[in-house]
């Protein structure tokens, strides 16, 4: 290096993350240059100047007084997915429910008649089908634990990437009526082989009851009965752009799905939110000796990593369960509500207003604190067990923007970009999640608060 | 800072792990912007309790540490804005002494060398001497700065080089007039 370089990277002299190798290339530099060397060492005078000369650290109680404020202030919020209501809606019901049966059917065994598929692999698919289905033939129930990525509170077909596994365990003893049960930390269902009950446990929790085939969860349904979805899945696959492979491994046969992402991504917001909204790859292990299914494990696929989105860690068949398992004790203070009748309620919701002006009036009615209106957009507030605690955190909040609205995934509403400031000065920047796919195309807040 | 993905916690016992590990840092970055030790843990304070309330929508970033640190860069920068719209100097000698007495020296000690700093770096343009501070003080390296600064590395060495040089010219000043007088 001659004298300018060396005066233009002298720099990197006081930078520590340059290898020693060229910091002696200066110092040998230095020493044919006495010029560059008094540069160099008045800049280090220079630096040393500034050097604090007291240590400041932090009190001895600062960590302490961290952990007290954020213990009292607990989790009050959710994301956008934390719906105050499951997504699919009696008054909507007809439709929605062929769609969640699509949509589950679509999700996790979309691989059968696909014209791609390899003859040798729909060979070994068919027969692994069919001796799957034999297999399930006898079984009186099964229990499953499994993790997926996703939050707690959440619903259940919620996914997230960068969250960590939240245990879930399966039970369900078949019959006639079944019955079932699925849970995770701050949600539970329970089919009792006459309706579907949805707990919630959160600020804003709430516990619905719903119809037998009330859709309150669903792809996980398709872990309630693998053999059969199994079959069923023959009959949809065209849907769906799915490659896939069947080997034999030891005493395993082994499943491989890659599927794409489904819904409109024009706006990726919704992309990689739920396992049919990601381009995923599943893979299945079934005992080759008894054709059971014995693991599952799904992997979200990005443009340069792959992360696994949900494992299934135990699956026991005919373990003993008992009756209490199918009846959910809730706290005193909640009380089951049915879901038809928060969505027969004749307030709830607006007609004859875009997503952008009703999420105005949603925030509007936070800050004038009109609780009435608020209900009337997120039907089921005024009852939610924590409704006073939520009352005062967002109450008074005044709105610093709302965007416009997009569509994105498989999200039948719309979201509409927020960013409110808090009464304690906090901002929330988000989408909220808006629906009006029912008769009277009246819109609600679904979620993204 | 940036080795590592490293994510923003998730429960409290990691919290106070995280607090642990940065409080120092974050507090000694707050204190020399601030020139108040009781304000400068505040502002830790705040921005880590805020982080932990919005944790979840947290969970994507990937190197908590910086991101941390650019919280507290950025409410003591807020915090320095208000005075200066407020007109409120932004040391208060009485301030700055905690109410324990036996800390009374040690926090004079700290006030005077923020002042003494302060002034070195309030006699050079302002994004030279946001550098320098980031650099010397905080020891981050030119390319944590760059992302904290979300400007070029070369940009950061530029300025972090013109910065000395100034600074290096007005101290040679000084001597200069110093020596005269004597």
């Amino acid at each position: 290096m001659n004298c300018i370089e060396i005066k233009e990277k002298m720099a990197d002299l006081f930078d520590d993350s340059v290898s020693q190798e060229i910091k002696d290339e200066f110092f040998t530099h230095f020493r044919d240059c006495p010029d560059c060397r008094i540069l160099y060492e008045e800049m280090a005078v220079t630096i040393a100047e500034l050097k604090p000369r007291v240590t400041i650290t932090a009190s001895r109680n600062l960590q302490n007084r961290i952990l007290d404020q954020s213990r009292k202030v607990g989790k009050p919020y959710q994301s956008r997915r934390g719906r105050i209501l499951p997504r699919l809606t009696p008054a909507w019901k007809k439709i929605t429910a062929i769609a969640a049966v699509l949509t589950l059917l679509f999700i996790l065994f979309p691989l059968f008649n696909h014209p791609g598929w390899m003859q040798n692999n729909a060979n070994a698919a068919n027969s692994l089908l069919g001796k799957s289905i034999n297999a399930l033939q006898g079984i009186r129930s099964v229990y499953m634990e499994f993790n997926v990525r996703t939050l707690e509170n959440e619903n259940f077909e919620y996914i997230n990437m960068n969250a960590g596994f939240v245990d879930h365990r399966l039970w369900k003893v078949f019959g006639n009526p079944s019955k079932w049960r699925i849970e995770k930390p701050g949600r539970t269902i329970v089919m009792d082989g006459k309706n579907q009950f949805l707990y919630e446990s959160g600020p804003l929790g709430f516990a619905i009851i719903g119809d037998p085939d009330g859709g309150l969860v669903d792809w996980m349904k398709i872990l309630l009965d693998p053999g059969k979805i199994l079959q069923t899945e023959k009959d949809f696959t065209a849907y769906n752009e799915a490659k896939y492979s069947v080997v034999e491994k030891g005493n395993d046969v082994i499943l491989t799905v890659k599927a794409k992402a489904m819904g409109d991504f024009r706006n990726m917001y919704a992309l990689n939110k739920s396992i049919p909204e990601s381009n995923n790859r599943r893979l299945y292990v079934f005992d080759k000796t008894t054709n059971l299914l014995k693991s599952l494990d799904i992997y979200i696929e990005t443009v340069n990593k792959e992360v696994e989105i949900l494992q299934l860690t135990t699956i026991k068949y005919d373990k003993p369960v008992a009756d209490s398992n199918f009846v959910i004790m809730l706290p005193a203070n909640v009380k089951w509500v049915p879901f038809e009748k928060i969505l027969n309620d004749q307030h709830a919701g607006i007609s004859g207003i875009t997503s952008e002006e009703t999420a105005k009036r949603f925030f509007e009615a936070w800050n004038s604190k009109d609780w009435k209106t608020v209900d009337q957009l997120m039907p089921g507030f005024i009852n939610s067990p924590g409704v006073e605690e939520v009352k005062n955190e967002f109450g008074g909040l005044t709105i610093v923007s709302i965007g416009k609205s997009f569509k994105s995934g498989q999200y039948r509403g719309e979201f509409v970009p927020y960013e409110v400031r808090l009464k304690s000065g906090t901002i929330r920047k988000m989408n909220l999640a808006i629906r009006c796919d029912n008769k009277e195309k009246k819109w609600w807040v679904d979620g993204g608060f | 800072m940036t080795e590592n993905p490293e994510k923003f916690p998730q429960t409290l016992p990691d919290l106070g792990e995280f607090v642990k590990k940065n409080q120092n840092k974050l507090v000694r970055h707050a204190f020399f912007r601030l020139g108040n030790r009781e304000e400068a843990e505040d502002v830790v304070q705040e921005v880590m309790i805020r982080m932990y309330q919005e944790k979840e929508r947290k969970q994507h970033i990937e190197q908590a540490t910086s991101y941390v640190f650019r919280m507290v860069f950025n409410s003591c920068l807020d915090r320095l804005r208000k005075k200066t719209r407020n007109n409120f100097e932004p040391l208060n000698g009485r301030e700055t002494l905690r109410s324990d007495e036996s800390n009374r020296e040690t926090e004079i000690i700290a006030t005077e060398e923020f002042l003494r700093i302060d002034h070195l770096l309030n006699s050079i343009p302002s994004e030279q001497a946001e550098v320098l501070r980031l650099r010397i003080i905080d020891e981050m390296s030119f390319v944590e700065i760059a992302e904290i600064m979300k400007l070029p590395v070369t940009t950061i060495k530029s300025r972090f080089s013109y910065g000395i040089t100034k600074l290096r010219n007005k101290l040679t000043c000084q001597k200069e007039v110093k020596n005269e007088l004597h």
